[in-house]
């Protein structure tokens, strides 16, 4: 955990992990047992598939367009459910049981005759690391900009640095692909200040931002480089700009290269001690399996979280699925954990000055504390925040800011759709 | 088995930079050390005796306050025993034991409790005692009858108010590095301006207080001074003079940098500054107190809310 500076005259200054080693090595995860994945929508309608059914690796499952899923193992289809995520988000979990070795489906390799643009959409819309990649195929013609970024998205989590130095020359197969697919975009290397990237590549072109964390962010990317300020309740994509990471379009070439779907994933494991290791992983794979095989071990209390330190969600169950967004996994020790507290605001202001998005955080946590979401959002910024978790981070009184934040935002959110409705 | 593996939940961060309420007040509280200390020694056992019961009798008012509503304890935290320290660091040290706990009542319960404890008070708590005291017993506030028993090296009158009576003439008798070294009559606290230079320092470079507030109410002293002087340098003393005399330096250190009335964002953080260095000459040269800084500061921390709407844009924030 790194600690406020003895002088601190300035705001803190958090930077990303730059690898300035060799590549370290990949552990590879055998298959486990039992694999689950979870679908970004809720389960409703068919899914192509029933219990009992038997997949095959990398078999496309599902109908319509868009609307598929590709199984991670070969196996049995052992049970589908509803499912809740972040910010009560509505999922589908799809359970399998994995047979012990993988009976490849040949479906994509067989599709060769058709163009990148076509095999992309129909099999490569959940690659690992972006799982909505076939959303952004779907908009490719609204796209002006699309940034790969060779940076993760917090902070002790090195994935995308890793694959970015490791596999350059599939990184830029990929590149080639994405070049065709987005043709009419302009298409932009984001990377580090102080690492280079591996060598030229064709069309593209490559920025670098300082590494201080949350310089990486798609809002904050899109301020540095593009000058386009993003308004508040809009997306990036709605703004012309889409964002991929480097891991989904080294996976995109080696896609195209191998001629079989792309379905491990690179994962940064963070111990208890703060130090990492890096693991290749079948999507769908449970965390409790890549600990068990890594030596790592959960006890009660401990916080399994997937992502980083800052920015990170805790996992309910070490059962929880590899998922594609899954870039990593931290371990955090019941001890390590830093109390919050109930104690009042005390308006030192150190959240207001750290916020990448001058959101005025003492008065927001105000009205936050008090359930005032409305006022919140309208006078007091609450959805220009970015969700970088600075906030929570530098608070005196310990307050669970982001907590409240991320809790004001659902609920306006709520609200709104329920108006919406009843409208 | 099943209970071995039960993981937290929590929401991000995970991480957390150390900073605590406690340890800032700890912080502010050795900060202000060099100028009590030096306080008791130019004042003797009377001083030490001020100090220590404005302490502990700020303490027991917030732990029975805390007992009366049903709220956990909250001393620990320091703040009650860093309002009672600066309290005790603007008295003289001849107070009366009664006047003391009054101050610490009016203190914590009038200037912080009432409002909901520490960050809810509108006010620094501190100077609304003090502002209630100054009101209630202007003989035992009167640095010069309360101090008339001490001998002491130095010119023995309280400089602002020997400014005020007899104009800037009568400063020949005081040097401005005497003044700063402590050789003045005042609060037991206030006097060593050195201390509190250091200790004010030492706070800004820590980060537990904000330079912006600091610098720009000395700057506001300095120019509002300054022009008082230009205009007409028989009736109005020298800026040099107004920053190391009476409350200044504990002001600009301590004082008005108290968190919860003060403003965090920059423009408002310089103009509250400003305005309350401004005001504090403004009272010392043309109102009816010899002394400024106490009802500067807190009309200033009066107009905190106001002043700190102006702040940055958020981002996407549509204008």
């Amino acid at each position: 955990m790194i600690k406020r500076s003895f002088f601190s005259l300035a705001a803190p200054k958090l930077t990303y992990s730059i690898l300035t080693t060799p590549p370290p090595e990949l552990v590879d995860i055998p298959l486990p047992e039992r694999a689950q994945i979870i679908l970004d929508h809720p389960l409703n309608g068919s899914l192509g598939i029933r219990v009992g059914d038997t997949v095959k690796t990398g078999q496309r499952c599902g109908g319509q367009e868009g609307n598929y899923f590709i199984s991670p193992i070969t196996g049995t289809v052992s049970a589908i459910s509803g499912t809740v995520g972040y910010m009560g988000k509505n999922l589908t979990a799809v359970s399998f049981k994995v047979d012990g070795k993988d009976t490849p489906d040949e479906e994509f390799r067989n599709s060769e005759g058709s163009s990148e643009l076509e095999r992309a959409t129909r099999f490569l819309g959940y690659l690992p690391g972006q799982p909505d990649f076939g959303f952004l195929i779907g908009i490719r013609d609204n796209l002006k900009t699309v940034f790969v970024s060779g940076m993760d998205k917090d902070l002790l989590v090195s994935t995308n640095s890793v694959i970015a130095k490791r596999d350059f020359e599939e990184l830029k197969k990929g590149m080639a692909i994405i070049r065709k697919i987005f043709e009419k975009s302009r298409i932009i290397y984001l990377l580090p200040e102080g690492v280079r990237s591996g060598g030229e590549i064709e069309g593209i072109e490559i920025k670098t931002l300082s590494a201080v964390y949350p310089q990486f962010f798609p809002k904050i990317v899109m301020k540095k480089i593009l000058a386009i300020e993003v308004p508040t309740g809009i997306r990036c994509d709605e703004m012309g700009a889409g964002f991929l990471s480097a891991e989904a379009v080294t996976a995109l070439g080696m896609a195209f290269s191998t001629g079989s779907v792309p379905l491990d994933k690179i994962i940064t494991v963070i111990k208890k001690d703060g130090s990492t290791s890096f693991a290749r992983v079948r999507l769908g794979t449970p965390a409790r399996h890549v600990l068990d095989v890594l030596g790592l071990h959960v006890a009660k209390g401990d916080r399994l979280i997937s992502g980083g330190p800052l920015a990170g969600i805790t996992l309910s169950s070490a059962d929880a699925p590899i998922c594609a967004d899954t870039d990593s996994l931290m371990i955090q020790d019941a001890a390590a954990a830093p109390a919050i507290s109930d104690a009042h605001c005390l308006n030192c202001g150190e959240c207001a000055r750290v916020c990448p998005a001058h959101v005025p955080v003492n008065m927001l946590i105000r009205l936050l504390e008090n359930r005032l979401y409305d006022e919140a959002v309208r006078s007091f910024d609450l959805l220009s925040c970015i969700d970088c978790g600075l906030c929570g981070y530098v608070c005196p009184a310990a307050i669970p800011i982001f907590h409240y934040v991320m809790l004001g935002k659902y609920e306006y959110e709520r609200a709104r759709s329920l108006e919406v409705q009843n409208a | 088995m099943l209970n071995e593996q039960l993981l937290a939940g929590a929401h991000a961060p995970f991480w957390h930079n150390g900073d605590r309420i406690t340890g800032r007040n700890y912080n502010i509280i050795i900060a202000a050390l060099p100028a009590a200390i030096a306080g008791v020694l130019f004042f003797g056992m009377p001083a030490l005796r001020v100090l220590a019961l404005s302490i502990s009798s700020a303490m027991a008012w917030e732990l029975l306050i805390n007992r009366l509503m049903k709220r956990p304890p909250t001393i620990s935290d320091g703040d009650a025993a860093l309002i009672g320290l600066l309290l005790g660091m603007l008295l003289p040290a001849t107070m009366p034991w009664y006047a003391v706990l009054a101050g610490t009542f009016v203190a914590i319960v009038v200037g912080k409790m009432i409002y909901g404890g520490l960050g809810c008070n509108p006010l620094n708590p501190v100077l609304v005692a003090f502002a209630i005291l100054t009101l209630s017993w202007k003989v035992i506030l009167d640095y010069d009858a309360a101090l008339v028993n001490y001998e002491v090296a130095f010119t023995p009158m309280y400089p602002l108010v020997a400014l005020k009576h007899f104009g800037p003439a009568v400063l020949s008798k005081y040097d401005i590095w005497g003044l700063l070294l402590g050789k003045q009559l005042g609060g037991i606290g206030a006097v060593f301006g050195l201390g509190l230079v250091i200790g004010g320092c030492y706070l800004i470079l820590r980060g537990f207080i904000r330079w912006e507030i600091s610098l720009s109410f000395l700057a506001g002293i300095f120019l509002a001074a300054l022009i008082f002087n230009l205009a007409s340098p028989d009736k109005y003393a020298s800026p040099l003079f107004h920053l190391v005399s009476g409350f200044s330096l504990i002001g600009a250190f301590f004082l008005a940098t108290e968190n919860s009335s003060s403003p965090v964002n920059f423009i408002p953080m310089i103009l509250y500054g400003l305005g309350g260095g401004a005001m504090t000459v403004l009272i010392r040269s043309i109102g009816a107190f010899p002394e400024g800084v106490v009802f500067a500061i807190l009309i200033m921390n009066v107009i905190n809310p106001l002043v700190d709407k102006i702040r940055p844009r958020a981002l996407g924030r549509r204008v």
